[in-house]
């Protein structure tokens, strides 16, 4: 009991007392994520990164990922983001600059913790456009509007071949995690750089090879939106692209710039 | 320091955020006290009567056009006291955007969650606005309908500052935990004639669910005492921070 009034109501994110969402780590099981990388130029990338991030190549790598993640300890939702291969102060990783998510749980979650710049939006994940009335077939179409009728993202996958991830450099995630000042005058209550360690496994079909697919893969970004500008990540040459069902579980992140204190 | 960055892509703007046409009904209330404390921050001592009763208002709002877009919101204020003052604190807030979600949470700490909510007002509601809010759909948690009877005048509305604890939890021991306290008027509309857009009618309030998750039966009324529809434009700032809660977790 503090001196005057009441204890801190018990929770981890606000309201106390009946918070939006519990402490980490937060739980994904059979995660289904597929993911085309390809090259941008990287004088467009490292124009929306912040200061100290640049890309760590010419051209600049890039992944688009799309997400159906049925059972979360924040609920079932989608999410689609893009991640720019990058370097700060020596260290490589995974730069997150736009997300979308389609439930307010790991909205506010993702927001606050993380700094993952999430917005919500309209997102499918539909075999061969069947919910559109299409007939299944061996793509998989992934698509995002924001507002709904605004198409953002269109994003294909077949998958052919398994994939064992050999050649998949796994680097941690980072993020710019910006919380405004709740009173004028005074700074951001932050604006940092967040790493985030995935702690992720495959699954594994009957014959033990992991459920990963290597195959043929698409990204357009369809409307030219200044509010949400991923036009603005258009891929100039398609890598590869990939598929994966997974359990991963997620950890506080760590700090590793501090823009307020330099 | 040098200049601060901020994201590539914003979910809102820098302030001050308008409103125009806010549709605002106020239902003032009494409920149980004791109940309500265990929402309320250190620092913060519920404004109790004798009869173990609290002040409350539950607020119901259609905002047709802001700088977040249109959305809904209800949220409940509870008369308590910090330091010498006395304030409404904020506890619990719905609203169905997530731009003023994410704004409210990360910039007053309004501690908004997402809910289904519906502002009726038309011929099938008997000359009542009928107001509904659900969280998930389908789970009822409050059902406020009012009619009005007469104009009221400005000075029959009491008003206190607004608080807030805005808490935010990151890694590297980042937590923010502070009171954030909120002023501001509204200015009324007004007809042809100069009135003001301030309605004082007939209220009630049902707190359908007692949801674990969403405690709204917490003010559960055990009288009502007024109820206000007001039409105003504003516009929000960040407010003032009065506590730093941080050493307190």
């Amino acid at each position: 009991m503090s001196a005057e009034g009441s204890p801190m109501p018990p929770g981890f994110s606000m309201p106390l007392g009946a918070s939006l969402y519990a402490e980490p780590p937060y739980e994904f099981r059979r995660a289904q994520q597929s993911w085309v990388t390809y090259e941008v130029d990287a004088e467009t990338v490292n124009a929306i990164l912040p200061p100290g991030v640049v890309a760590d190549s010419d051209p600049a790598v890039c992944e688009a990922w799309v997400s159906w993640y049925p059972w979360t300890t924040f609920g079932p939702f989608h999410e689609a983001y893009i991640m720019v291969r990058v370097i700060v102060d020596g260290v490589r990783y995974w730069y997150q600059p736009y997300i979308f998510t389609d439930s307010e749980v790991p909205l506010a979650a993702g927001r606050e913790i993380w700094g993952f710049a999430k917005k919500l939006a309209v997102m499918q994940w539909d075999w061969g456009g069947a919910a559109r009335g299409g007939t299944r077939n061996e793509q998989l179409l992934f698509t995002v509007e924001r507002p709904a009728g605004q198409r953002l993202m269109t994003f294909t996958m077949a998958p052919e071949k398994l994939y064992d991830g050999a050649d998949r450099e796994t680097l941690p995630v980072l993020s710019f995690r910006y919380l405004p000042p709740s009173e004028e005058g005074r700074p951001p209550a932050a604006s940092e750089l967040v790493r985030l360690d995935v702690n992720s496994s495959v699954y594994t079909a009957a014959d033990g090879s992991l459920d990963m697919w290597s195959g043929r893969g698409s990204v357009s970004f369809d409307a030219n939106s200044l509010v949400d500008p991923w036009h603005v990540l258009a891929p100039t040459k398609i890598l590869g692209a990939y598929m994966v069902t997974c359990d991963f579980s997620l950890p506080l992140g760590t700090v590793v710039k501090d823009y307020l204190a330099e | 320091m040098n200049q601060i960055p901020i994201p590539a892509s914003q979910a809102y703007s820098a302030p001050p955020w308008p409103f125009r046409g806010a549709e605002q009904i106020s239902f003032v209330l009494d409920a149980e006290a004791a109940p309500l404390t265990e929402l309320l921050p250190p620092g913060v001592v519920i404004d109790a009567g004798a009869d173990g009763l609290v002040r409350c208002e539950v607020r119901i709002c259609w905002y047709p056009w802001s700088a977040f877009g249109p959305f809904h919101e209800t949220y409940i204020l509870v008369r308590a006291r910090h330091q010498d003052e006395t304030i409404w604190f904020l506890p619990l807030i719905m609203t169905d955007n997530d731009l003023p979600l994410s704004g409210g949470r990360e910039v007053w700490g309004y501690a908004k969650k997402l809910a289904v909510m519906s502002w009726q007002w038309g011929p099938h509601t008997a000359g009542q606005v009928l107001f509904t809010m659900e969280r998930p759909a389908g789970q009822r948690l409050l059902t406020a309908a009012f009619a009005p009877t007469r104009r009221a005048d400005p000075a029959e509305r009491v008003g206190h500052h607004v608080m807030s604890h805005r808490h935010l939890v990151g890694g590297s021991n980042t937590t923010i935990s502070e009171l954030v306290l909120i002023g501001g008027s509204k200015a009324l509309q007004r007809n042809t004639q100069g009135d003001p857009a301030l309605w004082a009618g007939t209220g009630s309030l049902t707190v359908n669910a007692s949801s674990v998750t969403d405690p709204w039966h917490l003010v559960r009324p055990r009288k009502i005492h007024a109820s206000y529809w007001q039409i105003s434009d504003f516009a929000l700032a960040p407010g003032r921070v009065v506590g730093d809660l941080t050493l307190a977790r």
